[in-house]
């Protein structure tokens, strides 16, 4: 399988979900415990009103524009996902998600340990300065 | 002189292309219920009907939209259209059905209480939309037949998915 055939994504948990970021987009994680309150929480920047998640992992965000950190929930690992894994969002659900940042959906495999379709969000899309 | 039997049997017989076929052209169409009101898609509209489906719950979906499903690898949404069709919803049941529908360069599942019949109906039993249709029904509907002595009101999936895209519902 080539490069291009895979992703490296990031998981973590956001609105008690899993959710991915493509590992492009972090440069690093660390324990989130004890950081200054100005850090967002995944939730505000995915624009969600949902149950939070308890944070306890700093994520290092990096796009084109900006470079910020917001606190995911953990755990926060790292996998290789095949291409033919990773879908555009269908057309209604693009046209009528709420939350920002989605771009695609991960489907693994019925037999995965993580059967239902993760959101992969892309940062360039939240929008923000640097935090 | 008569033909005997075997020569008459043995001439050529005029071609099927001289039968005129007075048949009127018929369309399929999927006849569902929605809250105890029947509807129906055009066949051609509806790709596949699926009574038993894993579906997904995704966060960020507006209520009336249950998740995603797998399709044999295409990821299709699953929306409920009680509500842009401004009727009372109902719980799925073992009774509710699942139509894989596209129209207007949109698809999605259409979560349906019930699916009643897949008929093949001549354009003569379709009506016009009658006065007392509901508001809500008009830019979706194409027309009315009677069938179980019941009246279904046929739906334009392409309008359907598009007003639902648009934020209805």
């Amino acid at each position: 399988m080539n490069a291009l055939a895979t992703l490296d994504v990031v998981l973590f948990q956001a609105a008690g979900r899993l959710m991915a970021l493509p590992a492009s987009q972090v440069r690093a994680c660390r324990a989130g415990k004890g950081l200054e309150p100005s850090v967002p929480l995944i939730e505000t920047l995915l624009a969600t009103a949902m149950p939070e998640t308890p944070y306890s992992m700093l994520l290092e965000v990096v796009t084109r524009k900006n470079a910020f950190s917001c606190l995911v929930g953990a755990p926060v690992t790292l996998h290789t996902v095949p291409a033919h894994d990773i879908h555009p969002l269908p057309p209604l659900l693009a046209a009528r998600l709420s939350l920002v940042g989605p771009r695609a959906l991960i489907v693994l495999p019925e037999d995965h340990s993580h059967p239902e379709p993760i959101l992969l969000i892309d940062a360039e899309r939240f929008g923000m300065t640097s935090a | 002189m008569q033909p005997t039997l075997d020569e008459l049997l043995a001439q050529p017989r005029p071609s099927r292309d001289e039968i005129v076929n007075v048949d009127e052209p018929t369309r399929k169409w999927v006849l569902f219920e929605l809250s105890g009101h029947r509807f129906g898609l055009p066949g051609e509209q509806v790709r596949e009907i699926f009574s038993r489906a894993k579906v997904f719950s995704v966060p960020g979906c507006p209520p009336s939209m249950e998740g995603v499903i797998n399709v044999r690898g295409d990821i299709e949404t699953v929306i409920r259209p009680h509500t842009l069709l401004n009727l009372s919803e109902v719980e799925p049941d073992r009774a509710s059905s699942i139509l894989i529908g596209r129209g207007a360069e949109l698809s999605s599942g259409i979560r349906v209480d019930r699916v009643v019949d897949l008929v093949d109906l001549p354009e003569s039993a379709i009506h016009p939309l009658p006065a007392t249709l509901p508001q809500e029904w008009r830019p979706l509907a194409t027309g009315v037949l009677a069938h179980d002595e019941r009246v279904v009101t046929l739906l334009d999936l392409a309008e359907l998915l598009k007003a639902y895209a648009r934020g209805m519902g």
